[in-house]
């Protein structure tokens, strides 16, 4: 479904990401993980078209995305639920899932069906549909950002650290929803760093490490993976040989 | 004293009618600053060419008055259309004081085409309302103030509905507030900045062509002048702000016409700007807009 190919990205003279490449099937769900500032967002960023690659190949379905515009790729079925959320804090939160179906040709009623759907995965929204998005709590706002993805009836979702900074019961709500999710049919591709919540419900994993993929493998195979077993404990895991 | 009064009274009423056309040129900066960040310096000529050309139905082919203002609004957004492809489009994001630069090249290349091709004669406007004034009371209503007025109100309607419920508008406002989170969800940014110049170009067209009615004759120079107020008006108003361009263009109309009616034509551009540098001074922000962060 997903395939990238030995992507580069730049800022300026810094590199990002330093030619990785990463494939996700149909109906999986793919887990990124790694230490920050390693170029997981900027990978993620640049799948959605936000980031230009220096170089290498992104394909979905046998199209090409490096040169496409980011309105274009959500409209091929690709949707991110970004790092740190950027809701639209001065919409309210029927706005906001407004926006959300904002590149589909759909009559009103399908639209309302599907925010009616989305409220019943995340009841909190519906209570606060009129209000202004950005006075809500962290968690609720993770919950909205999620929300108006599906709003564009994704194929992919690309998730960026859904369960950032949140309390852990929302945390275990949040990957609850996940598997939801995917159970409906949905493709997955999550970058976390609670690696141990994430390999629990991913099929696959890739572990990040300085612009490189230094693991990949089965996500049964990598919990028992002696340097992701380090890496848990905050040691930083050193390029195997 | 009751006199005195009386003529405050009948020269705020000139004013907030005058002023509606102020407030509808600040709305129209607002609009290209929030989906773009940027300043359109070449608004103002933008309305009056549109003006201009209403011009050449009326003087080749003696058109009636709504084929000039259909011209007049068609006129203005070509050029809103030309001054987004030369001034806007091709130039490097982050450039965010580029535009001042160009636009303002295209403010000057405007009103010095149209200085070339009238020879700098005034042309002469029909005004569609006569020139007898409407008494209620004690007070004169001139009908050309009135219909600025009414028609700021309605295109104030209009405009609230389309930003409050469309689709579009809330694109629009999308952008306004986080332009890497609309094009995510589907927004094309450079769509969205060529419907926001044909809607304001098209907005100035109409209030352009009932405002040139008012001055009996047409020079070029109104191109500068009415970009001048716009920038007045949303710095007095709160840069980002529809309602506090609305606030701003009623107060400078109020402010003008006092200083017009009390001090003589010479005050009230200085009074205009007396007001803008009192708001620099004091509140910074403006009416409405958010403290400098
Ligand atoms: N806009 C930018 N300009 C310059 N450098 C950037 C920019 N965004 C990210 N970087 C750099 O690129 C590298 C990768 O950043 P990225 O945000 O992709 O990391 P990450 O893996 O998502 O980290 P985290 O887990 O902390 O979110 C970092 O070194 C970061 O400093
Ligand atoms: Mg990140």
């Amino acid at each position: 479904m997903l395939e990238v190919r030995d992507l580069e990205i730049r800022y300026g003279s810094v590199v990002a990401v330093d030619g990785i490449s990463l494939d996700v099937k149909e109906g999986e769900i793919v887990c990124l993980i790694g230490p920050n500032g390693v170029g997981k967002t900027t990978t993620l960023l640049s799948i959605a078209g936000l980031v230009r690659p220096a170089s290498g190949k992104i394909k979905f379905f046998e199209r090409h995305l490096v040169h496409l515009r980011p309105e274009k790729i959500v409209r091929l079925g690709i949707g991110l639920v970004p790092e740190g959320r950027w809701i639209l804090g001065e919409m309210t939160v029927h706005e906001n899932l407004l926006m959300g179906a904002y590149s589909r040709k759909a009559d009103r009623a399908t639209i309302a069906g599907d925010i009616e759907r989305v409220c019943e995965t995340f009841p909190i929204l519906r209570q606060r549909s009129g209000q202004l998005a950005g006075t809500l709590s962290g968690g609720e706002q993770q919950m909205l950002a999620i929300a108006r993805a599906l709003m564009a009836r994704p194929r992919l979702l690309l998730m960026d650290e859904p369960s950032l900074g949140l309390a852990p019961l929302i945390i275990e709500e949040i990957f609850r929803v996940i598997k939801e999710l995917h159970a409906r049919g949905t493709t997955i591709l999550l970058v976390e760093q609670n690696a141990h919540q994430a390999l629990q419900i991913a099929h696959r994993a890739y572990v990040m490490e300085v612009g490189r993929i230094i693991l990949s493998g089965p996500a049964a195979e990598l919990r028992e993976h002696a340097l992701l077993k380090k890496a848990y404990l905050g040691v930083r895991a050193r390029q195997p040989s | 004293m009751a006199e005195t009064l009386l003529d405050i009274i009948q020269q705020s009423i000139n004013g907030l009618m005058y002023g509606a056309f102020y407030a509808l040129i600040g709305i129209g900066f607002t609009l290209f600053f929030g989906v773009m960040k940027k300043f359109n310096l070449a608004y103002g000529p933008t309305i009056m060419a549109g003006i201009y050309l209403g011009l050449i139905p009326l003087y080749r082919w003696k058109a009636p008055m709504w084929v000039v203002f259909v011209t007049c609004v068609a006129g203005a957004v070509v050029v809103g259309f030309i001054v987004e492809l030369a001034c806007f489009r091709y130039l490097r994001k982050g450039h965010e004081l580029a535009p001042l630069m160009t636009t303002v090249g295209m403010l000057i290349l405007i009103q010095e085409t149209v200085v070339i091709v009238t020879h700098a004669a005034p042309y002469e406007y029909p005004n569609i309302f006569g020139d007898e004034s409407l008494e209620v009371g004690p007070f004169l209503i001139r009908p050309d103030y009135l219909a600025i007025l009414i028609s700021g109100l309605v295109f104030v309607v209009l405009l609230y509905l389309l930003v409050q419920r469309t689709a579009f508008g809330r694109a629009m406002r999308a952008i306004a507030e986080n332009p890497a989170v609309a094009q995510l969800l589907g927004v094309s940014v450079s769509r969205m900045n060529r419907l926001t110049f044909a809607l304001t170009s098209a907005l100035g067209g109409a209030t352009g062509y009932l405002v040139a009615m008012t001055f009996g004759a047409l020079q070029p120079g109104i191109a500068s002048w009415m970009t001048i107020k716009g920038l007045v008006v949303i710095v007095i108003g709160g840069l980002g702000s529809i309602p506090g361009a609305i606030c701003a263009g009623l107060l400078l109309g109020v402010v003008e016409f006092q200083a017009l009616w009390f001090l003589g034509v010479g005050y009230r551009d200085i009074l205009a700007y007396l007001l803008l540098f009192a708001f620099l001074v004091l509140r910074p922000s403006g009416l409405m807009g958010r403290p400098a962060t």
